[in-house]
């Protein structure tokens, strides 16, 4: 049988592309298939599931999967191996919106996207992880076979116990309005804020917006939204910074909306948890939101930021829209399911 | 598709949002100015703090 090799740039801990990355071996695994994740970076907390890509001995019988979401050394190196090589496609943030904040992540998402290109006659077969990611990938050249399977999620990960700690914190009747996702200009989160603003303002003092993420990279970023909600006499923002994953948890256990104004992701994963979670949407129908959010969701057309807070009134107020929206999010979810979505990937990777 | 099933949740929307005359804020983020050191300024101290938690094991 063949053996598929995972190959990516960094095996984090309690990152999208490694979680996908670990899910897709365990998957792998549980079929019987001969598999291993390599990678430069292998987070100490990950080292029984991926070794040093130093480490890889090459074969012409391999399949590999490479996982590619930025600019890396590797991003050329792996058409040297002489295995069938297979690129899933995570996306790359465009650069221009790091130009103010991190020049560093700019020259390297810059980098990234010349490297996609580079790739595109290298390639076997391309897997992106949306229909968005696919048709950039056509845009750049890409005449290879462009299929979409979505990230593999381990759900089981989400029944871990919250932290309760935060979850007393904040279940005191406040209307929790949450977005999770890296503190970082493509998520918008001053646009959050000004939603935000004329909701609790106009609509509901009893009101805050949690803003969960690491602001690690974008501390500029950070400093200049702190001082935008100062300015907007915002008292009811907290910034979480980087926390634990039973923290995020508790801030999806006591979420009474999600709220997404990113203007580009590749997937969005916290729009499938609020889902999982039970958690309303509303979101701005950006790159992937659209097809992730499916109808489980309100999906806005337009950036109108008085007319998004009173779309989060009518969610928050009516009982039965609400519930609505829940069971659409439901039905929706059923498309991640991760077993038929791991097979999705076995049939793309073991077809011939 | 998702367009077409919350119309109506839009309509509603608009239609309470005429009533309210919220005026606009003046208030914009472009307006917002930082000196470029206090980013790395902020990004140096973190930096040493999460040292330093590593090292004593925290």
């Amino acid at each position: 049988m063949k053996r598929i090799v995972q190959i990516l740039d960094s095996y984090s801990y309690g990152d999208g592309m490694g979680n996908h990355a670990g899910a897709l071996l365990n998957a792998l695994k549980a079929r019987g298939v001969d598999t291993q994740i390599y990678a430069k970076y292998v987070d100490p907390r990950l080292s029984h599931m991926g070794k040093n890509v130093a480490e890889y001995v090459p074969s012409q019988e391999d399949v590999i999967l490479y996982h590619l979401g930025a600019g890396s050394e590797l991003n050329r190196k792996v058409t040297e191996y002489p295995g069938r090589l297979i690129i899933n496609y995570h996306n790359i943030t465009p650069p221009e919106f790091f130009a103010d904040y991190n020049p560093a992540l700019e020259a390297n998402c810059r980098a990234g996207y010349e490297d996609v290109k580079f790739l595109a006659d290298k390639v076997e077969m391309a897997i992106s992880v949306s229909a968005y990611n696919s048709s950039e990938l056509a845009r750049m050249g890409y005449t290879c076979p462009l299929h979409q399977a979505p990230i593999v999620m381990d759900f089981s990960d989400y029944t871990k116990a919250p932290d309760a700690a935060t979850v007393e914190k904040y279940s005191d009747g406040v209307s929790n309005i949450v977005f999770v996702g890296r503190i970082c200009p493509n998520k918008k989160h001053e646009d959050l804020m000004l939603d935000f603003y004329y909701y609790t303002k106009y609509f509901n003092p009893n009101s805050r917006l949690i803003l969960v993420g690491n602001y690690r990279g974008f501390e500029g970023y950070y400093l200049k939204l702190k001082k935008y909600a100062k300015k907007l006499g915002l008292t009811n923002v907290v910034f979480t910074g980087h926390i634990k994953f039973s923290q995020i948890l508790a801030y999806y256990h006591t979420a009474d909306l999600f709220l997404c104004e990113s203007e580009h992701e590749g997937f969005c994963i916290p729009l499938v948890e609020a889902m999982h979670f039970g958690v309303p949407i509303v979101a701005y129908d950006s790159s992937a939101i659209g097809e992730t959010l499916g109808t489980g969701g309100v999906l806005l057309r337009e950036k109108n930021p008085r007319l998004t807070a009173s779309v989060m009134d009518q969610i928050l107020r009516d009982e039965s829209l609400r519930k609505t929206i829940l069971e659409q999010q439901k039905e929706n979810l059923k498309r991640f399911d991760s077993k038929a979505v791991a097979d999705r990937y076995m049939e793309f990777l073991l077809g011939d | 598709m998702n367009y077409e099933t919350y119309a109506p949740v839009l309509e509603k929307a608009k239609a309470a949002l005429a009533k309210k005359n919220i005026p606009e804020t003046a208030v914009s983020f472009c307006d917002v100015r930082m000196p470029a050191w206090m980013g790395k300024a902020f990004w140096f101290v973190s930096g040493v703090k999460r040292k330093m938690k590593r090292r004593l094991g925290k």
